[in-house]
């Protein structure tokens, strides 16, 4: 597992003329919890398929440029991609918010499927049964029959198999009950301390922030709009305030140098540190 | 029915099934349907037979020669399909595909003009519950169940089908769990492509072969849109009742008709219930 | 077919959020590109119809060769305009193009010969019948999508050409059926120059005809229910209907054809509605861009030009290509056909032109 720091510097992504991502700039530590909050649409999704190597994007990671082709060509291995060169990498997972699973295939052979490259202290399927009792028991049932909870905890279990330093989560927590939420939320930290994952997490709504990220910062539509806000009492109201359009930062920590301070959209609000 | 009726059934079935079961293959990886795989059976069957007719070869030199080139052209039709067909989508894939099919007849004309060939793989009969069989026959539908068969192990049972019916469930997450997509796909053309070697072989051993034969993939569609174009276990279902009707057709009305089944069988299944018989409804538009 | 296709219902692009003013000067730069745009537009137009109409007149100066090779190109572009409407237009794949040719020649040999019907009755009633076998497939294809739909036409296609052929055999003992002369309005058209004026017109008046109704109502319909027939359908767009009409309008064409097909070869054999004419038919279409009704005729004319082209080549250069026949042929339309399908002309032209995005 990488000790270092992964930054992200000035990332966009277009699909064609589109810009869903624009300028993107940030940090997570080796380890930490990051979460990226904003509307559907706002960009989450395009900014974890660019750092998972699905999409084409522009601007540099770890100080290496992204990839700038949009090599959607099959015979890329886009789920273990690198940030950079491929000798010093950094491998990356995603647990997508649609289509997570194969469902037709069953709970074992979605497991026995991911394609991983051997790596020393590797996690096995077995380890992964270990996390997940659950999914243990229902070894041979297939996918598409599980319970939402199940199939995101499959979907995870999946992505650890491709034994990756980050784990980029989708809206992990999307259209599951309350309690359920609290057992992947649960999951996902145990696990984050049993391999030093770090976590990069994805989320619309509000409420489960705290639960999952050290701290998160706030996109809408394709930028980014805050600073980092730390898991606190107050999380929640102040990604809300962001969210609502009530504040919004002209050069949160992180951006782009060259970005104007005097932004006709800003509304005068200090960045935060 | 007698016991040489139901040899003839089950060797027709076994040629369909080869066909048909390429035919879902490549249908369930990548959406596109083949329609070129008759004319690469047609293709390997001159190919052998030249080689082991004219040019002297032995049968299963010559059966290796026939499949190199058609597995070749397989890998072709991967690029043209998976790599540069790509952006334009599984329809313009399909319509590849027959535009390959037109290449293919067309060699096969410029190379060999029209000739019938009839490769006989083994002279005799057998004795089968007291009757007299054609050894022939027997051997073709033994080589064709064998193909058959083994793909529906590796499918079902095998790490390399695993990542087949995950590459078939959702591409993009199976590029997501760092499956080459690519080579998965390439694998499934060239067993489609042997399949198609082998069920143009058995054609041509049970009837002949003409420039026409590639008639039989219609039926061999057919057959695999009877199973449900998703179900490999359909395929052989489909296979089995097509080529029942058809012998029914031959024995009983016209020998000439027998290539109507196929048709008229499409049509039933497109007008009732276009899912096919076990198949799922996805691709079927209610309007 | 995405990109083969033309144009896609709307020009996405990123909007400017409500709020902010826009350059004053780009409406009037605007205004003033649409003018010249229009203007152009109508300048190409112009050329394009007087160079068809010196086409026409010049055509037969030329000889009896190239006035047979331009007559059986007015042919063949009749029939892939309908084609072209059908699958560019309307989204559905047809590999029965030549099956629908074959009733139409098969229904008015029957009433030619048995009923005395004269050429432009004939004609009518072979569109006719074959629009409404086309109606009838839709009817039986009404749940199923583009692959299926695919292979249903292929079975027709192969039914239609067992039934026929069958129906040669007993009537004719396989000879085929022997059409008269076939007289227009009093005139006869005896020679191919003949020909020649009344496939100029007929191509002039398909091509209107055409036009006319996928720029109306039925047109808009079919571009709607081409780019997801589900939508359509919720938005009240009467699918099935549409599909039917879609699928008539181009077999009558096609019925027509094949009754002129028959009258000017003088013969009706099944052999002549192959697969393989069908093939050649959907080349053509897609050559000329599917959906793209002029584009037909001009594609048309390459297609039905070019094995000749490739034989005088090939003698020129030594190698004598009878021997392959049809063969070649078919391999050269498969290539083609593949090109075009993969946009190998643009990629290429881009890729020879640096410094302009692909």
């Amino acid at each position: 597992m990488s000790t270092v720091e992964y930054v992200t510097r000035d990332l966009s992504v277009n699909y064609g003329k589109v810009a869903a991502v624009h300028g993107l700039s940030f940090e997570v530590p080796a380890g930490g919890a990051l979460g990226i909050v904003g509307h559907n649409g706002a960009g989450k999704s395009s900014t974890l398929l660019a750092l998972a190597g699905a999409v084409a994007s522009e601007g540099t990671v770890r100080g290496h440029p992204c990839r700038s082709s949009a090599r959607m060509d099959p015979g890329t291995r886009a789920g273990t991609a690198r940030a950079g060169r491929p000798d010093e990498g950094i491998s990356l997972a995603l647990v997508p918010e649609r289509e997570k699973v194969f469902g037709l295939l069953s709970v074992h052979e979605n497991l026995l499927a991911v394609n991983a490259a051997p790596r020393p202290g590797m996690v096995g399927i077995d380890d992964v049964y270990g996390f997940f009792p659950r999914l243990a028991e229902r070894r041979d049932t297939i996918a598409g029959n599980l319970s939402g909870g199940e199939q995101q905890m499959l979907a995870i279990g999946a992505a650890l198999l491709q034994q990756p330093d980050i784990l980029l989560a989708d809206e992990p927590t999307l259209g599951l009950a309350v309690p359920v939420i609290e057992m992947v939320c649960e999951r996902l930290a145990h696990i984050r301390r049993a391999l030093g994952l770090t976590l990069i997490v994805a989320l619309a709504e509000t409420s489960w922030v705290s639960r999952l990220a050290d701290r998160a910062f706030v996109l809408d539509c394709g930028e980014r709009i805050s600073g980092y806000i730390d898991a606190s009492d107050g999380m929640r109201e102040q990604l809300e305030r962001y969210l609502s359009g009530e504040s919004r930062d002209p050069s949160p920590a992180g951006a782009h140098p060259l970005r104007s301070v005097a932004d006709p959209r800003s509304n005068g609000e200090a960045a935060h540190a | 029915m007698n016991v040489s009726l139901l040899v003839s059934i089950l060797a027709s079935a076994s040629v369909y099934a080869a066909l048909a079961t390429a035919v879902v293959l490549v249908y369930r990886a990548n959406r596109v349907l083949v329609f070129h795989l008759a004319e690469l059976g047609v293709l390997a069957s001159y190919l052998m037979v030249t080689l082991s007719g004219e040019a002297g070869w032995s049968l299963p030199a010559s059966f290796l020669a026939a499949l190199a080139v058609a597995l070749a052209v397989s890998v072709l039709v991967h690029v043209l399909v998976d790599h540069w067909g790509r952006p334009f989508g599984h329809f313009v894939g399909t319509v590849l595909t027959i535009a390959v099919g037109g290449i293919l007849m067309g060699l096969i004309g410029m190379i060999w003009s029209g000739r019938t060939v009839r490769m006989i793989l083994a002279e005799g009969r057998t004795d089968v519950f007291g009757e007299p069989i054609s050894t022939n026959t027997l051997v073709v539908m033994g080589l064709c169940c064998l193909a058959t068969v083994a793909v529906h192990l590796v499918v079902n049972r095998s790490r390399l089908g695993i990542s087949m019916r995950a590459v078939a469930n959702s591409a993009s997450l199976a590029r997501h769990r760092g499956i080459q997509v690519s080579r998965v796909l390439l694998v499934v053309w060239l067993l489609s492509g042997a399949l198609g070697t082998i069920a143009g072989i058995g054609m041509a051993s049970l009837s002949a072969v003409a420039m026409e034969g590639a008639v039989i993939g219609v039926s061999a569609i057919v057959a695999a849109i009877l199973g449900g174009l998703t179900s490999l276990g359909g395929a052989i279902i489909g296979s089995i009742l097509l080529a029942f009707g058809e012998q029914m057709v031959i024995v009983y009305v016209d020998p000439r008709y027998s290539q109507v089944v196929p048709i008229l069988v499409l049509f039933t299944i497109l007008v009732i219930r276009p899912s096919g018989l076990s198949g799922r409804t996805e691709s079927v538009v209610r309007v | 077919m995405r990109t083969v296709l033309s144009r896609p219902l709307s020009t996405a692009g990123p909007h400017p959020p409500a709020g902010e003013a826009r350059p004053p000067s780009r409406g009037a730069a605007q205004g003033d590109r649409a003018g010249r745009r229009e203007t152009g537009a109508l300048a190409r137009r112009l050329a394009i119809g007087l160079a068809a109409i010196a086409a026409v007149g010049l055509l037969p100066t030329q000889g009896l060769y190239w006035l047979a090779l331009g007559n059986q190109s007015a042919i063949a572009a009749i029939s892939a305009m309908g084609l072209t409407v059908l699958v560019g237009t309307a989204g559905l794949l047809s590999l029965g193009q030549a099956a629908f040719l074959a009733i139409g020649g098969f229904t008015a040999a029957l009433l030619v010969i048995h009923m005395g019907f004269g050429f432009l009755g004939a004609m009518a009633a072979g569109g006719v019948v074959a629009g409404l076998a086309g109606a009838l497939v839709a009817a039986a294809t009404a749940r199923t999508v583009g692959i299926y739909l695919a292979v249903g036409t292929l079975a027709l296609q192969y039914v239609v050409e067992i039934v026929l052929s069958d129906v040669e055999v007993q009537l004719t003992s396989g000879m085929g059926f022997q059409m008269p002369v076939a007289q227009v309005l009093g005139v006869e058209l005896t020679s191919e120059e003949d020909w020649w004026y009344f496939l100029c017109l007929m191509t002039f008046l398909v091509w209107f005809v055409l036009r006319a109704i996928v720029r109306g109502q039925p047109g808009r319909t079919w571009v709607c229910m081409k780019e997801n027939a589900t939508v359509a359908g919720s938005l009240g767009i009467p699918v099935r209907r549409a599909r039917m009409a879609a699928f008539a309008l181009s077999s009558l064409v096609a019925g027509a054809v094949g009754v002129v097909h028959g009258f000017y070869m003088g013969t009706v054999q099944i052999t002549n509605y192959s697969l393989h004419l069908s093939i050649v038919y959907l080349t053509i279409a897609v050559l000329g861009r599917l959906g793209s009704i002029g584009g037909a005729i001009w594609a048309a004319a390459v297609i039905t030009v070019l094995p000749q082209a490739l034989n005088g080549f090939m003698r020129a250069l030594g190698f004598d290509l009878i021997a392959f026949g049809a063969g070649l042929e078919d391999v050269v339309l498969g290539l083609i056909l593949a090109m075009i399908l993969l946009e190998a002309p643009r990629r290429l032209w881009a890729r020879i032109r640096p410094g302009r995005p692909a």
